[in-house]
């Protein structure tokens, strides 16, 4: 499963990460958001330890998507060390993903 | 929004009404599933001075004259045909079809609709695509609330955009580019338009200003592109149907990952050439056949 990120503990769970974390902003009504969580729930399911997979509602985070200048969703963002090291604009295959991930 | 009638449930809608979108048809029909066909213009195939290359013309035909023969075809075997400008297409299970009049409920799509040749120059909006740019009004409307946006774009589609964004942006302005808005007026609301030429964006990390041609400069937080029509790819990335340069991924069979939902022709990336678009959009006819059949047993 997917992970969900929230101010609570995203500097835990995603800055402070030792392993990548790939964090796919997302929203309820979004329809393309809809289309790319089975491709985020596969990404998880197939982690094994060596990245994180989560999610930010941006309607229940708002302040970590204007944090990282999120202004499309879905918007998928890699974290390497608590940087981020790759972004990926819409609905995209799986592979797209995993390329952000190599 | 301007109200719309819902018509009574089609089984299948085929928007676009070139080589793809009438193959479709012809196929669907004759598999015995009348489509209803929802298409605006000729497109690129309208435009193409000969057609030199096709199998069977050993005088060239025109694009226009083809374009217009596959129309009677189809026409001649009743399938209806209705020339309204597509909008936007949702899905809840079935799928909602808006034009500018009305909106249609179907079980089954194919999207023929084409794609875009003539896309805006400006190098910059690639530069700040996902920082200021976006191509989808209602995904991305939300991170603009209270601020100042614009549409490109100087017809229908664009105003559709406009009223996305209407009730939570600050201001919207169309930009029309130097064209001619071809929507009326009477149905902008608090919308304003600017017809002068873009002549470049501006901005460090995100877009923050566009300069037009006589160097004014037009400070904005956001610039939503909607040229021309809501062609294919528009409309499938609204969808969320996987894309890859600007070309829907379809699967061997035309089906996408929306169950019902097929792609054909020029919006699937490849050669952008009839016998390609014939050959998809009688794949993309003969599985929504296959699919109905199954959905509606």
């Amino acid at each position: 499963m997917a992970m969900e990120f929230t101010t609570a503990n995203f500097e835990q769970e995603v800055l402070n990460s030792e392993v990548p974390v790939l964090v796919d902003f997302w929203a309820t009504w979004c329809m393309p958001c809809k289309m790319l969580a089975p491709v985020i729930e596969e990404l998880a399911e197939e982690a094994n330890g060596a990245y994180k997979v989560g999610k930010v509602d941006v309607d229940a985070s708002p302040s970590i998507a204007a944090q990282f200048g999120i202004m499309n969703i879905p918007t998928v963002l890699l974290f390497k060390n608590g940087q981020v090291a790759g972004k990926s604009v819409g609905a995209v295959p799986k592979e797209k993903l995993q390329d952000l991930l190599r | 929004m301007k109200s719309s009638t819902e018509n009574t449930l089609q089984k299948l809608i085929i928007a676009g009404a070139g080589p793809a979108g009438i193959s479709a048809a012809l196929y669907a029909v004759r598999a015995g599933i009348t489509p209803l066909i929802l298409y605006k213009d000729g497109g690129a195939l309208e435009k193409a001075v000969k057609i030199e290359n096709y199998y069977g013309f050993s005088h060239p035909i025109s694009g226009k004259q083809l374009y217009e023969n596959g129309l009677l075809q189809i026409q001649a075997l009743s399938v209806p045909t209705l020339q309204e400008e597509l909008l936007s297409i949702e899905y809840d299970g079935d799928y909602l079809i808006h034009t500018a009049l009305h909106t249609f409920r179907a079980k089954s799509v194919i999207l023929a609709t084409g794609t875009k040749r003539n896309t805006l120059s400006l190098k910059e909006l690639k530069k700040y695509e996902g920082n200021g740019i976006s191509y989808c009004a209602v995904c991305d409307g939300f991170f603009y609330r209270q601020k100042e946006v614009a549409v490109l774009g100087n017809g229908p589609y664009a105003l559709h955009e406009a009223r996305v964004l209407e009730p939570l942006a600050k201001k919207v302005t169309i930009l029309t580019n130097g064209s001619e808005p071809a929507f009326a007026a009477e149905e902008l609301g608090s919308i304003r338009v600017e017809e002068k030429k873009i002549l470049s964006a501006r901005g460090d990390t995100s877009l923050s200003h566009l300069e037009f041609e006589d160097h004014t400069l037009f400070p904005l937080d956001g610039l939503f592109v909607a040229l021309g029509t809501a062609d294919s790819t528009d409309i499938a990335r609204k969808l969320g149907l996987f894309m890859e340069d600007n070309h829907i991924l379809i699967e061997k069979d035309t089906s996408t990952a929306l169950p019902g939902l097929f792609a054909a022709g020029d919006c699937t990336g490849g050669l952008l050439q009839i016998s390609k678009a014939v050959y998809e959009g009688a794949l993309a006819g003969t599985k929504a056949v296959d699919y109905l059949r199954k959905e509606l047993q």
